[in-house]
């Protein structure tokens, strides 16, 4: 997991580090999270897990200009709900991960660790317009989808646990693809309201920056891992075709369609949506899959039938 | 005791040592019975995203503050293995992903079905495994807050002692987290007090021991809380313990140093 064939550089080594200081700590801690350089732990040449892990962006409520985005319409609140439910659920995202062989993957964890940390400070972000403009709407589970919920939260732990270990490590691959997937279409969802409604750049453009580094971690390593064996491949093919929207399994599909249509309604967006395909496609064994338009295509037609 | 979770999460950060002097270990190094303890505690901070796994399989997680709780502190924990890494780098001692990855791999099947055990019990149990989820944690939390500061007594070397400080400073704030949670849930609840005491008392066992061999647990008990300060400071984690709803009278630290026959 390790060897030197990992790629280099990407789109989040661009962004900016987390500097804020934090002198209301009540005690003191040391400095600031200032990236020194930390010589012990030794990693590959692809994404860099040490230098992202000491980097976090954290969103913070002042960070972004709160003001300017009072009075946003109804169908831009609904979308940052489900954006910011999506948000809150990674720790149920990190369950189902740590619960099979990638908990053994110590530079997996490291970076899921860092991971919930920003996605933390992300639901919390998008939290804050919410309350800014009063909308305290939050979609609950359908009966369907709680009966789910209790399965997944209950069951599938435990299932998973054992199904995972007796697959072996080749499972990873497939978590790693299902990462790029959710972290793709997060980083779409979030570019095109920041198109939508511009007066919420602030908060979404940092939040695009982060959602880059996310893909470009999950890019890497779910390559690495597809290109180990035939094995890897096959059950990173059953992941993908198993992919399903973020946010999309507990609630009402009146719920989350209107949300996708509002994002992703217009052709425009389409190169966006085929952009994001093609780079689940260039994985190794994923050739020819489209999984982002035909969870795409299933919301618009379970619409058409409403 | 309140715990006030928006506090927390703002203040969160990863423990610093950049301003500390610790290249002076490169001439003067710490002797091989502490370097012993601090890589048991490098592992056993870096493990913690393996004791997340195992509370998130369980109602011990929720929607709320329970959830925010556990992402800082899983990372700060993180960071608390980050930096005893560092500490035992200076002493050509290497800490890597690799090794982790291997080291959690030879656990074996008692590390990957320990979720399925936690599910289960929980599912059992029902709401009232979630109190023992918090004692446990505060008891560990404390254990280590203790470890820390004694440590950095014991070694005396003022930029050790100062990281241990630091680390023991971020684990007391976990302790009054896990703490204030069992005592809520414990509180009015003979079910649960029983359930807890009970599960303390026979199943409870100093932190790192499901990863780390018998020797090296029996080590670090020794080296940090060995002869009468030692004692004094297991006594009075002991002391907290019971004075949380249900748990008077409890030892279980005083016990666990005598079964393996660590002097008072």
């Amino acid at each position: 997991m390790s060897g030197g064939t990992r790629r280099t550089g990407g789109p989040g080594r661009q962004a900016g580090p987390d500097n804020r200081t934090r002198s209301e700590a009540p005690e003191t801690l040391g400095a600031t999270d200032d990236g020194a350089q930390l010589p012990f732990m030794s990693d590959s040449d692809g994404f860099d897990v040490r230098a992202y892990t000491r980097d976090p962006r954290s969103l913070r409520r002042g960070d972004f200009d709160l003001g300017a985005m009072q009075g946003l319409p109804t169908n831009t609140l609904l979308t940052l709900r489900h954006l910011q439910q999506v948000e809150r659920g990674t720790l149920r995202l990190m369950r189902d991960l740590l619960v099979t062989p990638t908990h053994a993957e110590s530079r997996v964890t490291a970076f899921l660790t860092t991971w919930a940390y920003e996605e933390y400070w992300i639901a919390d972000a998008l939290e804050a317009v919410l309350e800014a403009n009063n909308h305290t709407e939050v979609a609950h589970s359908t009966k369907l989808g709680r009966i789910r919920r209790g399965w997944d939260d209950r069951i599938i732990p435990t299932v998973d646990a054992i199904r995972t270990n007796l697959l072996g490590s080749d499972i990873v691959a497939g978590h790693m693809a299902v990462g790029l997937l959710d972290s793709l279409v997060a980083r779409a969802s979030y570019a095109r309201i920041g198109q939508l409604e511009p007066r919420l750049a602030s908060l979404i453009d940092p939040i695009v920056k982060i959602k880059d580094r996310h893909v470009e971690f999950y890019t890497d390593e779910a390559a690495d891992r597809l290109a180990a064996s035939s094995g890897a491949r096959r059950l990173g093919q059953h992941a993908v075709r198993s992919w399903r929207w973020p946010g999309s399994r507990y609630g009402a599909p009146g719920y989350v369609q209107p949300v996708l249509r509002y994002l992703f309604a217009d052709p425009s967006v389409r190169a966006d949506i085929d952009a994001a395909d093609a780079q689940v496609a260039a994985l190794p064994g994923m050739a020819d899959t489209h999984p982002i338009r035909r969870a795409l295509g299933r919301f618009a037609s379970r619409g058409a039938r409403q | 005791m309140a715990f006030d979770i928006e506090r927390f999460t703002q203040d969160s950060v990863r423990v610093n040592w950049e301003d500390l002097d610790l290249d002076n270990f490169r001439e003067n190094p710490l002797p091989p019975e502490t370097l012993r303890t601090l890589r048991y505690m490098c592992d056993v901070e870096y493990h913690t995203v393996c004791y997340l796994r195992d509370m998130l399989v369980t109602r011990s997680h929720g929607e709320g503050e329970v959830n925010a709780f556990m992402t800082m502190w899983n990372r700060e924990e993180f960071w608390h293995g980050e930096a005893l890494a560092h500490v035992l780098s200076l002493h050509g001692v290497t800490v890597n992903y690799d090794q982790l990855k291997d080291r959690r791999k030879k656990l074996g099947w008692r590390d990957r079905l320990a979720p399925v055990k936690q599910s289960l019990l929980s599912n059992i149990v029902g709401k009232d495994f979630v109190a023992v989820h918090m004692l446990w944690g505060a008891a560990n939390e404390w254990s280590a807050a203790a470890a820390y500061k004694r440590l950095g007594v014991l070694e005396g070397h003022p930029s050790l002692a100062e990281l241990l400080r630091r680390i023991a400073a971020q684990e007391s704030r976990h302790v009054a987290f896990y703490a204030t949670q069992a005592k809520a849930r414990l509180a009015g609840n003979p079910k649960a007090q029983k359930l807890a005491r009970f599960a303390l008392k026979n199943a409870w066992a100093p932190v790192g021991s499901g990863i780390m061999t018998d020797d090296e647990v029996t080590h670090v008990m020794g080296h940090l809380f060995g002869g009468t300060e030692g004692r004094k400071e297991i006594n009075a984690i002991d002391r907290h313990i019971g004075r949380l709803p249900g748990m008077e009278g409890l030892t279980i630290f005083a016990d666990a140093l005598d079964a393996r026959g660590v002097a008072a």
